[in-house]
């Protein structure tokens, strides 16, 4: 049985807008253009009803969308500046398609993202991305957006030009906040002719020192890497190191022959040189532990200081419980993340007791995913701790989504 | 002075008491030395100005203000360029030049903490010796503040290689408009689901003051080399601009200056730049030394595809030196030709330059200005400075109705009104030809979740919508009288 609003909010849709149900019984509206979302929002705004969106799944406390928003149909091509190195796109866009686009103009976004994700998803989370280590974040790449805000208002902020402060950033507003004050439906980023050369290079080692003193003298050793990533994984053995250069042929050649020089050194247990595009794709796909595929565990990013990262082999052993969770560490990036599977994620108590700790250090943690909706209560560890950001968070949903449509209103524990 | 003022002898003690006497200044030849920014074109004097030694002072300070509903501008160095320190409402200046110190510099780490009345070039000083640099570098650096540089989301010569000032922001000390102390980011860069570091930067002090930042530090490059290039036509520059960036090649810096500008600075700085060129460009690769090197080999057959008249490469490092300071004295440098010049910012996409650099040529002529183009080509940045006496009203009115021309020139093929120096008062009357005033409505909420009160640096960047009878706080002469500031 669909309840009142529900019904009222689709009564007011337009027949093209009529919803489908899916397997799980979930009703999903397929908006086509920016008037289909501001139509769905203004709708939703005067019957109440909340709104989730199909291609994230970041909902806080007790939020039950009464629909969802899929953007699977908005995922065309807008404009392509060649000549500026500008691509201009619907946000429903995956990445594979992106990177399909973009190849057949021999560019690239240099950014290492899952293939299966949405530009929507990324933006949403301003997720880091395993390239980060060069390119920043992808924040950094967006010249300009479109939006429709939570009630109903369409926006655009920048353009097809690299450089802008006209009027307040709404790219920061709009990105990383988990859709909570708008949704993001068109985006221009800037992209890069594909390198030269690229190489990656994977390497194992059962050993976790080794593995991270390897790192470090990588770190030290390669000129700007485009991706140097150390993870360890259940069921892999030990510890990887993903490294990939990229740029002139004659400097990737250069740079690798003294990085397996110093890795014979440490003996690694396995090297795979030059990793094929689809296996590093494939490895990509598993590093990605914020995709929906990726959801029954409890994955937590920890945002620390970047030489502090190599201080982790001493963390991971003075809080012992960490030994079970994945770790995922995109060197020079600021954070890393570690993941647990059902049956063995860490008590809520530990969690805390390591926040403190990464509080004391200057960092801090957020929880991006919980196992089952049972464990919410994990949530509570990512409330920001200063009243005067809580009060301005408030006041931003006051602002952009009163009613509380878009995402149940909580970004950090609070309405 | 703009409103009646609302500082009573009362208020003004209170001041004294927090920031101590010395620090409280009133005296009218003192509030001139605060008329203006680098935007000599609009003059107002503040009340009172305050100089507060930290940022628990600030935020005293701004209780204040707060309470009894005093409108508050945070000054830097006032080297802005858009009247963003225009008290147009009156208020307080409070001014950040007695917070000048490098607190820490964690070379391990990349990063520096500074508090916001550092000058910018002063950091590069101190962390040389680290082999660090902070990248960001307006050509005003020698004297503006970090805090400005975040306030305007200040770009600089090497922008178009490292990025502009958000880019390296990781963490803030901000004095919030309620007179609170809050801490934003931090060492690692990341946030909790909301970018406040983010939307701070680049908000012109309308949000808060800024007290203390965390910066990036990035590597010194291992090489670096600097081509002077010049062309008998400026559309043959303009178009090298729009090919190299299109490769992909990433330039360190890619500036242009035009033919009144290279006279200018060749007389000021004996430069040697080729007198009879309409343009030249400065060029620098930087990076690893065999990075660079075959950077070189990519760009060589562009340039020889672009009608270069002259190539020289910098011999070592005083001549490198030498051309940058050439180029960013060259602002200073126009004061030859005539006292004052008004300033545009737009970006539009590189692939425009030729033809609007072009229709700038012609719109000068049209007006009878003279119109001196010394910018950051290689990010679209354009800065035609319209060179000015002031004390010529004809020609200020001639030269206002030029640069309007320009903006709309640039906002026709895409472009955005500014690059770097800030909306201000200066360009808020022209924010609704970019955006809706919905979208303007859709800004106004976002200062309101800041500044509720609307007293942190007021009249900036948002417009006052304008219908019949209304009056708009732009540049117009006449306007700018009926506001109570003058030209
Ligand atoms: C010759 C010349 C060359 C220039 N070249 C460049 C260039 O290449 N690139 C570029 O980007 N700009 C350039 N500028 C413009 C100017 O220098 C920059 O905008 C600079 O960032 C301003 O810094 P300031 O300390 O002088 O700020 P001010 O002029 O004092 O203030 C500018 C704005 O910042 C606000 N503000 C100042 N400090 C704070 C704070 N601590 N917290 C919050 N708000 C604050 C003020 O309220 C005001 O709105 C140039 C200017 C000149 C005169």
């Amino acid at each position: 049985m669909i309840d009142l609003p529900v019904s009222e909010f689709l009564s007011t849709l337009p027949p093209h807008l009529a919803p489908l149900k899916n397997e799980a019984e979930r009703l999903l509206l397929y908006p086509q253009s920016q008037e289909d979302i501001e139509c769905i929002l203004k709708s939703a705004n005067a019957s109440e009803a909340k709104l989730g969106l199909s291609e994230s799944s970041n909902y806080a406390l007790g939020y039950r969308p009464m629909a969802f928003l899929s953007f699977s149909k908005l995922n065309r091509l807008k404009r392509y500046r060649q000549e500026e190195l500008l691509i201009n796109l619907e946000t429903g866009i995956t990445i594979e398609q992106l990177n399909q686009l973009l190849a057949e103009k021999n560019h690239r976004l240099p950014h290492v993202y899952a293939p299966s994700r949405t530009l929507l998803s990324l933006l949403g989370e301003d997720t880091v991305s395993l390239s980060a280590t060069r390119y920043g974040p992808l924040r950094q790449w967006v010249t300009g957006l479109e939006a429709i805000t939570g009630d109903g208002c369409p926006i655009h902020y920048g353009g097809e030009v690299v450089k802008n402060v006209t009027g307040y950033d709404l790219n920061k507003l709009f990105i990383g906040s988990h859709h909570q004050y708008g949704l993001v439906h068109r985006v221009i980023l800037k992209i890069l002719p594909k390198p030269e050369a690229s190489r990656t290079v994977l390497f194992h080692l059962e050993d976790m020192q080794a593995a991270f003193t390897l790192a470090e003298q990588m770190a030290k050793m390669i000129h700007d890497p485009e991706m140097l990533t150390l993870f360890k994984l259940k069921n892999t053995f030990g510890w990887q190191i993903l490294v990939t250069l990229s740029g002139y042929l004659q400097m990737v050649e250069q740079s690798t022959e003294p990085l397996l020089h110093v890795a014979r050194g440490l003996n690694p247990d396995l090297q795979e040189l030059d990793l094929p595009a689809k296996t590093l794709n494939q490895w990509v796909e598993r590093l990605d532990w914020t995709n929906l595929k990726e959801s029954q565990a409890l994955v937590i990013r920890v945002a620390l200081p970047n030489q502090m990262l190599f201080d982790l082999p001493q963390l991971l052993t003075s809080f012992p419980w960490l030994s079970g969770a994945d770790v995922l560490i995109p060197l020079r990036t600021g954070q890393f993340c570690l993941r647990w599977h059902p049956l063995s994620q860490p008590a809520y108590t530990d969690l805390l007791a390591f926040q403190k700790t990464i509080l004391s250090l200057g960092g801090f943690i957020r929880v991006l995913r919980i196992a089952d909706p049972a464990d919410q209560g994990y949530f509570d560890l990512n409330q920001e701790p200063d009243p005067v950001l809580l009060k301005w968070q408030a006041r931003l949903k006051q602002q952009y989504d009163p009613k509380g449509i878009l995402g149940g209103g909580e970004i950090n524990g609070i309405p | 002075m703009g409103s009646m003022s609302k500082i009573t002898p009362t208020l003004k003690r209170l001041f004294q008491r927090i920031v101590g006497h010395a620090f409280v200044l009133d005296a009218p030849e003192v509030l001139k030395a605060y008329e203006c920014d680098a935007c000599v074109l609009m003059k107002a004097q503040p009340d009172l100005v305050v100089l507060p030694a930290n940022t628990q002072e600030v935020a005293q300070v701004v209780k204040i203000c707060h309470e009894f509903e005093i409108p508050f501008i945070a000054r830097g160095s006032g080297t802005g360029l858009s009247g963003g320190t225009l008290p147009v409402s009156g208020g307080i200046f409070i001014g950040l030049s007695r917070m000048n110190h490098i607190l820490e510099i964690d070379p391990e780490n990349r990063i520096a903490r500074v508090e916001t009345g550092v000058i910018n070039a002063w950091l590069n000083r101190d962390t040389r010796p680290f082999k660090l640099f902070y990248a960001p570098d307006p050509s005003s650096q020698a004297a503006c503040s970090i805090g400005g540089n975040i306030a305007e989301n200040a770009g600089g010569i090497h922008c178009v290689k490292y990025g502009v000032t958000t880019d390296h922001i990781l963490g803030l000390e901000v004095v919030t408009p309620e007179g609170d102390i809050v801490s934003l980011g931090g060492p690692h860069g990341h946030y909790r689901g909301i970018n406040w570091v983010g939307l701070f930067v680049g908000s012109e002090g309308t949000f808060g003051i800024a007290t203390q930042a965390i910066v990036r530090l990035t590597p010194l490059p291992q090489t670096i080399k600097v081509f002077l290039a010049s062309f008998s036509k400026l559309q043959h520059a303009a178009a090298l601009v729009a090919d190299i960036m299109a490769s992909g090649l990433r330039p360190s810096a890619l500036e242009m200056m035009d033919d009144v500008t290279i006279k200018a600075v060749n007389e000021a700085f004996s430069t040697g730049f080729p007198q009879d060129a309409e343009a030249v460009l400065l060029i620098e690769l930087d990076g690893h030394t065999d990075e660079v090197a075959m950077a070189e080999q990519q760009l060589m057959p562009l340039l020889s595809q672009h009608q270069v008249q002259q190539l020289r490469q910098a011999e070592d490092e005083a001549e490198r030196l030498t051309l940058w300071k050439a180029r960013k004295g060259a602002v200073a440098a126009y004061g030859r030709i005539l006292p004052a010049f008004y300033l545009h910012d737009c970006v539009i996409p590189r692939s425009e330059l030729v033809h609007v650099l072009t229709q700038i040529q012609a719109i000068g002529k049209a007006h009878e200005v003279v119109i001196a183009n010394v910018f950051h080509a290689g990010d679209g940045n354009l800065h035609p400075n319209i060179l000015l006496d002031p004390d010529d009203p004809a020609m200020v009115k001639r030269v206002l109705a030029a640069g309007e021309e320009i903006l709309k020139a640039c906002l026709d093929v895409g472009g955005v009104l500014s690059g770097e120096h800030g909306i201000g008062i200066e360009k808020s009357e022209f924010m609704d030809l970019v955006f809706t005033w919905d979208e303007i409505d859709v800004m106004r909420r976002l200062k309101q979740v800041f500044d509720p009160k609307g007293i942190a640096n007021p009249d900036k960047i948002l417009p006052v919508k304008s219908g019949c009878g209304e009056v708009r706080k732009g540049l117009a002469p006449h306007m700018l009288q009926a506001q109570g500031t003058w030209i």
